[in-house]
């Protein structure tokens, strides 16, 4: 049984009411409502989520009715997407000896504002690389931490590298230890 | 006399409020300083939310502290925060970013600074102080003030007053209020999710505020989600 079908096997009219909205927002199409009833009944359940076309992370369902509510704000009146990249063409910060916490140092982040596409997705692909909503992360703590990451492990991340180093370095002297990193 | 021109991209790391972003580019140092009465543009672009700039010309604070448009290339006038700042000859420019977040950010900004001479003016004209802000209002919320603790709540001089304003959905509504007097009753507000532009989207013009009397933007949102509202409030001088 899926989000689509009642527990005696008919379809969940509640559910297709508020899928139908969803695309309404978008398309008068009716082929990914179609492809979820399919998928429903021959016991492959399928969703529609909105795909980000910088990332390939999916929105919600509801992304583009829910736009400036829910989603994007401040991203303007057309919905794209609010996922955030790394801009390794700007320097990182400078090392000073303010700086606290090395992970404040990083590249900046940017908002991709790149175009969303309405998908039919499994669920379980959906929850795999489910974008985290701007909404749920204000202050963009659990963003960071990811994109920071990334910015470690990517080629042209080797500014960054380097800066950790100088800033260990950095902390071993105010401390006049010796540096393990 | 050539316009002097300070242009840069930023990065300004994670939970950091940088009082001299200028200074941090070391090659715009000798450019902070005004060299002869100016008036002074500024325009700035963020590249995600919760990055917030002031701007200080000399002793006085002509931008406190706002919310630029998030984007990643500088429009003007579309990106403009103020062009009707003023300075004297020896003062400093003082652009400070304030990063509320978990990640760095970048700001790109432009300062622009015309020698008021070039401009056919003889005296200082009066100045206008500018903030603009993003703000969350809860649903079925009534009557939200925008101005308590904020620097320009009640002006230190009698000022007119021009607001903009948008909101990320439709279903915000907003009135103006100088004391108990109430300056532009309950209208709706255009849902364009974006930072207000001068002139594009003004709200409210010419409202008188004498020197020390409260100003009250207010906010109300009849929907049933939060919406977010995009104001900015520019107070000008009367002289």
């Amino acid at each position: 049984m899926s989000k689509w079908t009642n527990s005696d096997g008919s379809l969940n009219l509640d559910a297709l009411d508020a899928l139908e909205a969803n695309v309404r927002a978008v398309t008068d199409s009716n082929a990914a409502i179609d492809a979820v009833i399919k998928g429903a009944k021959i016991g492959v359940p399928t969703i529609v989520a909105f795909r980000c076309n910088h990332s390939s992370l999916y929105f919600p369902a509801d992304y583009v009715r829910e736009w400036g509510r829910s989603y994007g704000h401040g991203l303007g009146p057309d919905p794209v997407s609010e996922v955030l990249d790394s801009d390794y063409h700007t320097d990182p910060p400078k090392v000073t000896e303010d700086t606290m916490d090395i992970n404040s140092i990083m590249h900046p982040l940017v908002t991709t504002r790149v175009q969303v596409d309405l998908m039919n997705v499994t669920q379980e692909e959906f929850d795999a690389n489910q974008a985290i909503i701007a909404i749920d992360d204000p202050r963009m703590m659990k963003r960071a931490a990811i994109c920071r990451a990334k910015q470690m492990e990517n080629k042209m991340g080797g500014r960054l590298r380097s800066l950790q180093a100088n800033y260990l370095v950095m902390v071993g002297a105010r401390f006049g230890g010796k540096v393990v990193a | 006399m050539q316009p002097i021109i300070i242009e840069d991209n930023i990065s300004v790391a994670a939970t950091t409020d940088v009082p001299d972003v200028i200074s941090a580019n070391s090659s715009l140092l000798r450019l902070r300083r005004l060299p002869y009465p100016c008036a002074v543009k500024l325009v700035a672009v963020v590249s995600a939310v919760n990055l917030r700039i002031a701007f200080d010309i000399g002793s006085q604070n002509f931008v406190d502290i706002s919310d630029p448009r998030v984007g990643t290339d500088l429009q003007d006038p579309q990106d403009l925060i103020s062009d009707e700042m003023y300075g004297n000859g020896g003062d400093i420019l003082s652009l400070r970013a304030i990063n509320l977040t978990g990640g760095a950010l970048s700001l790109r900004y432009r300062i622009v600074a015309l020698a008021l001479a070039d401009l056919g003016q003889t005296e200082m004209p009066p100045a206008t102080r500018v903030i603009q802000r993003q703000v969350s209002i809860a649903n079925n919320t009534v009557d939200a003030d925008q101005f308590p603790n904020l620097r320009y709540e009640r002006p230190q001089t009698d000022s007119i007053v021009q607001l903009f304003g948008t909101a990320s959905a439709a279903g915000l509504t907003r009135q103006v209020y100088v004391e108990t007097t109430q300056a532009a009753p309950s209208s709706a507000i255009a849902p364009l999710n974006r930072m207000p532009q001068d002139p594009f989207d003004s709200l409210v013009d010419g409202v008188q505020v004498p020197k020390g009397k409260k100003i009250s933007l207010l906010f109300s949102n009849s929907s049933g989600g939060a919406l977010t509202a995009f104001w900015k409030a520019k107070f000008r001088e009367m002289v």
